[in-house]
């Protein structure tokens, strides 16, 4: 029971807008991934999750309870932080530990002597003990119990600070770039430890970072933020497949969609240089519009008659990007093979092609438009290929 | 990290002449002190330079200093006055340092302007306003005369001001998401992490205080209350400066605490001074 | 179901109200103990004495009368006053280019090898721990005018040293060379950090560019990099040398015949020994402009440094 509700939360900082009547809702369990360009306001939308900064509109609700204005040590969340924000003078243990001797044992039993002598206090501090000692189990962090963070690496960090967050077992985990500090091996390696640890507790995410691929590759639910406002909440694959502005298809996907204009033609088809695009565009004939298409939805022939001609091929090993110079002085990129683009070398005469029903269309201000197709029309292209 | 990273051995042997010779002056009154509170008066008066003292005449000096004026009370009363002045600048500077740093709110840039305002003011300045202050209250010749208007350190809520920037945000949230309270996030996370602040004022705290003649020479008129600089001065005007075996025990006996402490902890100490005087 | 979200949202904004309140509250609650104190034991005792400065106030009196600037006219006239205000002014002229002098040599010979540095750097700094009332002590019987040390040691070599805390020409530069003795070692710490903080790149940097001889280091990199300390220390050791007292009041007493009278210990006399509690009021308030000034230098050097 912690599902979470954002409800038309709105912060400014001065006269700078931050954060613009946002709204998400995800159930319990989910995996709520917050991304969107630096300085879009995500982790501010973060803090006021978590209590750390005050909202200035809207409410918060957590497993359907308001916490709007709950204080952040009543809102049964726990929160990584990108520096990790460790207490420098506690050991590991101490630093995981923390959190629940502040909630279970109240301000006199704490006193060092008194916690000793209490039977009571005992009890407590050794249930704490054990799962505090369960917790470093878990993360592989036993063995660096008496460290200090000083002396420990930026995963090792990391971990602890995970630690610290699941050992109190919160209703929601709060995340906030937690890998951007790490070498790019260690960042796959923490970001499939995260996505496990997700699975085995079960409880609700919400991870903010400015990456993606780490937004795509874990999350159930992915938010896109521009400039404080959300774009859109859908599941990574649908983020990717059916973006609802060109904002977020140009933001997700690497390489970037290509966007070409175009005009609507008579019966709402696409005219645009140089590609030849079926279906028809919900829009009225003579509006402009925008086209875009994914670098692996772009189809490439080798055709001493095409109209485009290759400038630049990017190997990656297992795919290429092949950059394509067009009319209208644009430049297309497509994903290929390394098969597909075999007969290809700067210079090389192709012709394009798009499969069919993959072409987004967008109205001039970037919203989503329908670009209905064919079927029959598109399976037989498919299959000519 | 100097200019010269390699000298040659003529510049090697010139630098350490002129340092010993430093060195000589910058002690002299040290040895030649310490030698005089071992000599009875006769050899102090013979004009010799020798520095050995050819009868040993340290008992009688020390005991003298000791029978006439109570040096232990003074160092006590030096003790007290400048824990006591420690204990409050670190009660009152710190919390006002935290806020001053992690917290937002109206009135803050009053009260920094204050702070910068009162770096600027030496004692001196509020001697006489405090003094009839003092006096309207029965406080003269007090403990709480010699302390309480040293309570309030301007420097030390500079100074811990721009130590607490220093520590990054996200651990005073961290701390208030594990359910701290302000109170004990001051204590219990910003301190610990502040320690080497922390040490550096009480230092340059307690030097100062330990070394301060004006105030005391002002307010107190007990001899049980002087602190060691005013016992010194009264020592001097009760012995009208002739039996200088004596004087130069007491000397040895009120010196002696600080700068064996000095000795003990000499990183701690340059690392104070450095910190506190690199405030700037 | 309407009717109800409206006094909920109500509530909602009076929770937010409550809570930045309570955190204004807990900024205020923090700092009120330090800003009250401030209050009392700073900015009203300043202001007081900007105020009694006015007034012919005599500690004891039952009367006081406001009487305008007369103090400060009285001042104008007063030769002890000036004599103070002149004796000050000199031993800080005297002092401070020697102090600062003498602790940035020490510290770039202490730094120039690592022969003897921590030995070095430990006596030259014992001073800055000592009591000075104490030390002062010890000085004058150094300084005693026929069995001192210093004659003693003159005496063999033919010359007849002063009685230098007697001597009206010597007593300041003696007093001096007491406060040098103390603050060299302040300041070379000072320097020894500012050395510290010149990154030692540049010296490689200078040395590939040219500069062979470790003359021409010192010019391009050590001097250049130490000039901010440099004004700190000056700044610094000026501010302490305005304050001096201790050795006046321990070894002279402003003697003899006022010339070692210096500003605080004339204002302790005016104000505590012949009372004139309104006249060393106003006293107290040059020496606050005096200080202003050097701190206006200051804030001026280093808006010129661009630091
Ligand atoms: N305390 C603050 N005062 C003023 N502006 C702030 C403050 N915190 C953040 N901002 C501004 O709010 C915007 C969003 O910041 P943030 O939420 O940290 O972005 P993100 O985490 O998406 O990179 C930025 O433009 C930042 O400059
Ligand atoms: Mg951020």
């Amino acid at each position: 029971m912690a599902s979470l509700e954002i409800e038309d939360v709105t912060k400014s900082y001065g006269a700078t807008l931050i954060l613009d009547r946002v709204s998400v809702a995800v159930p319990d369990g989910a995996f709520l991934t917050l991304v969107g360009p630096s300085g879009c306001g995500k982790s501010t939308l973060l803090r006021i999750l978590a209590g750390l900064e005050l909202q200035d509109g809207g409410r918060l609700r957590i497993g359907g309870q308001d916490v709007s204005h709950l204080r952040p040590s009543r809102r049964d969340i726990a929160m990584v932080f990108q520096s990790y924000a460790l207490y420098p003078h506690m050991t590991v243990a101490q630093n995981i530990a923390i959190p629940l001797i502040l909630r279970r044992l109240p301000l006199w039993q704490r006193l060092p002597l008194l916690s000793r002598l209490l039977p009571q206090a005992r009890a407590t501090l050794g249930q704490i003990e054990a799962e505090v000692a369960g917790a470093m189990a878990m993360l592989g962090l036993t063995h660096l119990a008496d460290r200090r963070p000083v002396q420990l690496s930026g995963g090792q960090r990391q971990r602890v600070a995970l630690g610290r967050a699941l050992v109190r077992q919160p209703a929601v985990f709060l995340l906030d770039e937690p890998l951007s500090n790490l070498d790019a091996k260690l960042r796959v390696h923490m970001r499939a430890e995260i996505a496990a640890l997700h699975a085995r507790l079960g409880t609700t995410f919400v991870y903010v970072t400015h990456d993606q691929i780490e937004a795509m590759t874990m999350s159930t639910h992915v938010a896109v933020m521009m400039e404080g406002r959300l774009l859109q909440v859908a599941t990574p694959a649908e983020i990717y497949a059916e973006p609802a502005n060109l904002q977020v298809a140009e933001f997700i996907g690497s390489p970037r969609i290509n966007v070409l204009p175009a005009r609507v033609g008579s019966g709402g088809a696409a005219q645009l240089a140089g590609l030849a695009l079926q279906g028809r565009i919900a829009a009225p004939a003579g509006a402009s519009v925008q086209i875009g298409i994914r670098p692996e939805h772009l189809i490439l022939r080798a055709d001493p008659g095409g109209v485009g001609t290759v400038t630049a091929i990017e190997n990656t090993g297992p795919e290429l990007f092949v950059s394509v110079l067009t009319e209208g002085d644009t430049v297309l990129v497509a994903r290929l093979t390394p098969d597909q683009g075999a007969g290809l070398r700067p210079g090389s005469r192709v012709a394009l092609d798009v499969l069919p029903g993959k072409a987004l269309a967008f109205d001039a201000d970037g919203a989503r438009i329908g670009f209905g197709h064919s079927v029959a029309a598109a399976r037989e292209l498919y299959h000519a290929r | 990290m100097s200019g010269a990273h390699r000298l040659g051995r003529t510049a090697r042997i010139a630098r350490l002449v002129v340092l010993c010779l430093g060195a000589a002056v910058m002690l002299a009154p040290f040895v030649w002190g310490l030698a005089a509170s071992f000599k009875p008066a006769a050899e102090i008066w013979s004009g010799s330079l020798r520095l050995i003292p050819q009868t040993f005449h340290g008992w009688e000096n020390y005991s003298a200093a000791l029978s006439r004026a109570p040096f232990g009370r003074f160092l006590l009363n030096g003790l007290i006055v400048c824990a006591g002045i420690l204990l409050f600048q670190l009660i009152f500077a710190i919390p006002c340092a935290y806020a001053l740093s992690k917290h937002r709110f109206a009135g803050r840039t009053v009260i920094f302007g204050a702070v910068l305002v009162g770096l600027l003011i030496p004692v001196h300045v509020t001697a006489i306003p405090l003094y009839l202050g003092f006096a309207r209250l029965g406080l003269l010749d007090s403990y709480a005369a010699l302390i309480a208007p040293f309570t309030i350190s301007v420097f030390g809520i500079f100074l811990f001001r721009q130590f607490f920037a220093a520590i990054p945000d996200d651990l005073i949230a961290a701390a208030r998401v594990d359910g701290f309270s302000e109170w004990a996030i001051i204590w219990r996370v910003v301190v610990p992490a502040s320690w080497p602040a922390i040490t550096a004022f009480a230092i340059f705290s307690v030097t100062s205080h330990w070394n301060d003649l004006f105030w005391p020479f002002i307010v107190i008129q007990s001899t049980e209350l002087a602190p060691p600089a005013l016992g010194v001065v009264y020592f001097r005007r009760d012995e009208s400066g002739v039996d200088f075996g004596p004087m130069m025990a007491a000397t040895v006996i009120v010196t002696a605490p600080l700068v064996l402490a000095f000795l003990l902890a000499q990183r701690r100490f340059i690392d104070g001074i450095t910190l506190s005087g690199v405030k700037g | 179901m309407p009717a109800e979200l409206a006094p909920g949202e109500g509530l909602l904004g009076r929770a937010q109200r409550l809570r930045r309140i309570g955190a204004a509250l807990t900024g205020w609650g923090l700092s009120l103990p330090a800003a009250l104190l401030m209050l009392v034991m700073i900015l009203i005792p300043t202001l007081s004495a900007a105020i009694l400065a006015l007034t012919d106030y005599q500690l004891g009196a039952r009367s006081i009368r406001f009487v305008g600037g007369a103090n400060f006219a009285a001042m104008w006239e007063d030769r002890v006053f000036w004599q103070a205000f002149a004796n000050t002014l000199i031993y800080t002229a005297l002092t401070v280019p020697v102090s600062v002098g003498l602790g940035l040599g020490a510290a770039l010979l202490i730094e120039a090898d690592p022969l003897g540095r921590t030995t070095f750097r430990t006596i030259y700094f014992l001073p800055v721990t000592a009591l000075l009332v104490a030390m002062a002590t010890v000085w004058e019987f150094i300084l005693h005018p026929q069995l001192g040390l210093v004659n003693v040691a003159l005496a063999q070599i033919g010359v007849t040293g002063p009685d230098w805390l007697a001597d009206p020409d010597w007593v300041l530069p003696s007093l001096g060379f007491i406060f040098v003795w103390q603050q060299t070692g302040y300041n070379m710490i000072l320097f020894l950090a500012g050395l510290k903080g010149i990154p030692s790149e540049l010296y490689h940097a200078a040395r590939v560019d040219g500069a062979d001889r470790g003359i021409e280091r010192f010019a391009m990199v050590t001097w250049p990099g130490l000039a901010a300390t440099t004004l700190f220390v000056t700044v610094i050791t000026t501010l302490y040398s305005f304050r001096v007292f201790d050795t006046v009041a321990a070894l002279t007493q402003g003697g003899p015949s006022n010339a070692s009278n210096v500003l605080l210990y004339n204002i302790y006399r005016e104000g505590f020994v012949y009372l004139r509690t309104g006249y060393a009021s106003a006293m107290t308030l040059v020496f606050l402009a005096l200080i202003l000034a050097v701190a206006m230098v200051q804030m001026r050097g280093r808006r010129g440094g661009g630091a």
